[in-house]
């Protein structure tokens, strides 16, 4: 063996075992992950349990870790901070007396967001039409400027979402940025699967007609 | 197929639109999450004052089960036919008054 092919044996070597390494620490990162995610979910299984059997703490725990996911899904349907604010509180409140009947079929975000999503439709359908369209439209102006604050942009995204219906927001949004499938929507919202199905191609219309009527101009 | 491949278009399509700017809008709207003793308060609380409604209510049934009961002694001393008569009214009444509110309460059910 010369000495030109011993070096080049030598670089191979170290190498590979870099790149075992680089694998090793990338799976072990990758389990280290997954059990992260596994303790998670089982701290919510046991919270959850402990929460049905009456335990205050457990429950108020639980309300704790997903009041900010809570809070951000109210903010995008309701796109009015102050309404936000209230329908988070009255989930809340709900979620405590109604939380021995949870079965735990679905996650518990999942159930957080199915009374919201509710309360917001009984709010919509006990405010007249009219009252309502206005309420919407200052309220949207009133998120434009405190975002346009906070980001210094008020993307033509959020525009457009911002002006679609909140019975036609509320299934776009669970469907296409939180994933949930149209049968899942349709038992949250407690509508047909056929009026999800419209409401989505509708709204996704609207969305696509007002950005393409942006960028035309 | 054809349907499978529509929806993905459009579920790229609003990832690629609308997707981006609502993860931005959902960043700059976290809220600060209250301590954990605000919480306790609020489930404390609220747990006191739904015990206080349930009773309530139940005093409320208890008293109007009572002055029903009573009435109706009254008018089995004095009158059968007015008994019949009204114990039919009340049975009416309160089939209509359980198929309504049930009617209604099918949909609200949130124990998933």
């Amino acid at each position: 063996m010369t000495l030109l092919q011993l070096f080049f044996a030598t670089i191979k070597k170290v190498f590979y075992t870099n790149e075992r390494n680089k694998k090793f620490n990338r799976l072990s990162y990758n389990i280290n992950n997954m059990k992260g995610a596994f303790t998670l979910v089982q701290d919510e299984t046991i919270l959850i349990k402990q929460a049905i059997r009456g335990d205050s703490r457990a429950l108020s725990e639980l309300l704790r870790q997903h009041y900010s996911f809570l809070y951000q899904y109210v903010l995008k349907v309701t796109m009015n901070k102050a309404r936000a604010e209230d329908v988070t509180q009255e989930t809340m409140l709900k979620a405590i007396e109604k939380i021995s009947t949870f079965q735990g079929k679905a996650k518990f975000s999942t159930w957080l967001i199915t009374i919201a999503s509710r309360l917001v439709v009984d709010r919509i359908r006990r405010n007249e039409r009219e009252k309502q369209w206005l309420q919407e439209e200052q309220s949207l102006r009133a998120m434009r400027y405190d975002t346009l604050q906070r980001m210094n942009e008020w993307p033509e995204a959020l525009q457009a979402l911002g002006e679609l219906h909140s019975d036609i927001r509320i299934p776009v949004l669970l469907k296409y940025y939180y994933g949930y499938a149209q049968e899942e929507i349709s038992t949250m919202l407690d509508i047909p699967v056929g009026t999800v199905k419209s409401r989505l191609h509708n709204g996704l219309k609207q969305l696509r007609k007002e950005l393409t009527e942006h960028e035309e101009a | 197929m054809k349907k499978h491949k529509t929806e993905n278009g459009d579920q790229q399509w609003f990832d690629n639109q609308i997707g981006k700017a609502v993860k931005r809008f959902d960043d700059v709207h976290e809220p600060s999450v209250p301590e954990l003793h605000a919480f306790e308060q609020l489930v404390h609380e609220h747990k006191r004052e739904v015990k206080r409604k349930l009773w309530k209510e139940l005093m409320l049934f208890w008293l109007a089960a009572c002055f029903i009961f009573g009435f109706m002694m009254w008018i089995v001393d004095r009158n059968w036919v007015w008994f019949a008569v009204f114990q039919s009214a009340i049975a009416a009444g309160g089939i209509v008054f359980a198929g309504m509110t049930f009617g209604k309460r099918v949909g609200r059910e949130w124990n998933r």
